[in-house]
């Protein structure tokens, strides 16, 4: 078995941390202070859009960056901003970086060389590492010869023979095909329960993020917007930015009538429907809102009547999807998303009713972004 | 069709006719008179190995030594000078790039004459550099193996063919992508073992090209060695050159000028097939 820096410490411990991290570059603050914490042996992906910071948070946390202010710690000590072979953290680079004029067996040693390591040691934990990615068969070769996965799994093996305590993976599957993507998803999560070592993940792909992390940091704009789990992201995103970037949401405004704790009611296009609000956000009556509708939770059909809200809608598109159908209803100058289970019969042009129950609406935070035209 | 026909050509045959003009017929022409001789002023179209013995003996086997053993001093003195230059420029400046760029071939655009000329006026007796140093009482008189000299030669040569070594290195080190040298120093690699293991490697196409483009014209050079050389530098470029001049020995000097392509081709053959980077397709 393989002994990780770290493996033996207690779970709970924390990895990573910053603590009010700033990083700008000329007149762009690509981090705007960002605190966050990392248990040990967790997989935590940041997840945002291209410039929401993540990349930057991510290199920062391997030394590539400076921050202009806050602390980064990692493994509880200060990062060392002089690199060095004893450095806590590998990165993963999104081209993987493999120095191609060396072997798969010459660059996962590189590390090791640098260490000083004993050469027979590099010979044993070289074999090991590289067997343990599957690529005994390919030691020999250069990176030119091999495919796009084969050399994602050389970059791991390169960055986990020298036993990190931090594994920094910039998305490093953006580059695959979708079909070799989901392998190496699966690989990775399952290598990342063998190794046993916190991952740092970088991604722009909401799927990728919820099949992997244990954690999903979700970034906007230099800033953390929620952290949670997959499950509770998607369930009680704190925002409209979340909710659809996590999974899909019916967006509609509206303005707020009243609450009583996390339950609400607002006006929108449709009516006055009722919801839920996240514990973060307390608007008062008046204020702009959103209200977010998943797709799944739109029902569709006669059984509608006994929900808490239900109206009739025309279906202007009907899409099979395999395992499930995507139909698109307007009512007034409202277009709905609903998603419904199997194959959807009705043609486009038919007049439907849909509903949902008041449990599945989230009423959030007005967003400019993601306002519809209020009828 | 007939005007398809016509650009074919121009296109496509006149490139190959131009070569065929200039380059392979006057070879043929070479090959042809270095198998005939000169009798009273006449060149004898009869066929005699003699311009090829004469070759190999010792006169001239030692100046072709000597050439080469100048052109590697020039190439590897150019080298080590040009690669910082190369490095600095594609790795270390941002602004100014261009600028500096021109600065390095602005050298090519002042004629090959004028430049070893400059020489003479800083190497000479009554040149700067002992000028100065007798002005500074480091010597009493003025040293005479500056001018006219291996060392006028070297340091000549090296002046005028070293931008040749430093574009395409620089276009070689340029090209090396960042997120490999950040990933060497996030594996724990330290400035000299990055550059020795990864910079360096990768930067060989660069450098076996760069040092082709300064060895080939020194081997060749004539002038320079002329002007700066002296009786005491002969290269084999002023011995092809006075064949086809005073000498008037066209058969000789045909000789001497395909042995020396001999060797410039084989160099070449050698720096293309040891100067890939491994791994590369």
């Amino acid at each position: 078995m393989l002994h990780y820096r770290g493996s033996s410490r207690v779970m709970n411990q924390i990895d990573v941390e910053l603590q009010s991290v700033v990083k700008r570059f000329g007149s762009f603050t690509a981090v705007d202070g960002i605190d966050l914490a990392v248990q040990c042996g967790q997989f935590v992906t940041l997840l945002g859009p291209s410039g929401c910071g993540k990349t930057t948070t991510l290199r920062m946390i391997g030394g590539l960056e400076l921050p202009d202010s806050g602390r980064i710690l990692v493994g509880g000590e200060p990062l060392a901003t002089d690199g060095g072979a004893s450095r806590p953290t590998r990165m993963v680079f999104q081209n993987y970086a493999l120095f191609p004029h060396m072997t798969v067996a010459e660059n996962v040693a590189f590390g090791l060389r640098m260490q000083k390591v004993p050469k027979a040691e590099i010979e044993t934990r070289v074999k090991d590492i590289v067997a343990l990615l599957g690529l005994t068969a390919h030691i020999e070769k250069f990176p030119r010869q091999m495919s796009g996965g084969q050399q994602q799994r050389v970059a791991l093996a390169r960055a986990l023979v020298t036993r990190p305590r931090v594994l920094l993976l910039d998305e490093p599957l953006g580059a695959l095909d979708l079909k070799m993507r989901k392998h190496m998803q699966h690989e990775l999560k399952k290598l990342q329960r063998e190794v046993g070592i916190t991952f740092v993940y970088v991604t722009h792909d909401q799927e990728e993020a919820m099949n992997l992390s244990d954690t999903i940091v979700v970034m906007d704009h230099g800033l953390i917007v929620q952290q949670g789990s997959a499950a509770e992201i998607y369930q009680n995103p704190v925002n409209a930015y979340v909710a659809d970037f996590i999974g899909e949401a019916n967006l509609l405004s509206g303005v707020f009538r009243d609450g009583a704790g996390d339950r609400a009611t607002a006006i929108s296009p449709l009516g006055v429907l009722g919801g839920r609000l996240p514990e973060s956000y307390r608007p008062s009556a008046g204020d702009h809102v959103l209200f977010s509708i998943r797709p799944e939770h739109v029902l569709i059909g006669q059984n509608t009547a006994s929900l808490d809200f239900n109206k009739q809608g025309t279906l202007t598109e009907v899409a099979y999807l395999g395992g499930s159908s995507r139909l698109t209803l307007a009512v007034g100058d409202t277009t709905l998303r609903a998603d419904v289970p199997g194959l959807f019969t009705a043609p486009a042009g038919e007049v439907v009713m849909f509903g949902w129950q008041a449990e599945n609406v989230r009423i959030l935070r007005h967003d400019a972004r993601f306002t519809t035209p209020v009828a | 069709m007939r005007a398809r026909v016509s650009t074919y050509l121009a296109f496509f045959a006149a490139p190959k006719l131009w070569l065929l003009v200039f380059f392979i017929l006057p070879m043929m022409a070479m090959l042809l008179y270095s198998f005939w001789r000169v009798i009273d002023y006449q060149i004898v179209a009869d066929f005699t190995l003699r311009n090829y013995q004469k070759i190999g003996g010792s006169l001239y086997v030692g100046v072709f030594l000597s050439t080469i053993k100048l052109s590697i001093y020039v190439t590897v003195l150019s080298l080590l000078i040009g690669y910082p230059v190369a490095y600095f420029l594609a790795r270390k400046v941002r602004r100014f790039k261009m600028t500096l760029l021109l600065l390095v071939i602005l050298p090519l655009w002042t004629s090959y004459l004028v430049r070893t000329y400059a020489w003479m006026l800083i190497l000479g007796t009554q040149g700067v550099v002992n000028q100065a140093l007798m002005g500074l009482g480091l010597i009493t008189q003025p040293q005479t193996w500056l001018l006219y000299s291996d060392f006028a030669v070297t340091i000549a040569l090296v002046h005028i063919y070293m931008p040749y070594l430093i574009l395409p290195l620089y276009a070689v080190l340029e090209k090396i992508d960042p997120s490999l040298l950040e990933a060497a120093w996030d594996l724990g690699g330290g400035r000299i073992r990055t550059f020795l293991s990864v910079i360096l490697p990768l930067s060989l196409p660069g450098i076996a090209s760069g040092c082709l483009f300064v060895f080939i014209p020194s081997m060749g050079a004539f002038v320079t060695p002329e002007l700066l050389g002296g009786t005491r530098s002969i290269m084999i470029g002023s011995i092809i050159a006075q064949q086809f001049g005073v000498a008037f020995e066209y058969p000789f000097g045909s000789a001497l000028a395909l042995v020396l392509m001999g060797i410039i081709f084989a160099t070449a053959a050698i720096c293309l097939r040891y100067g890939k980077p491994r791994g590369a397709v």
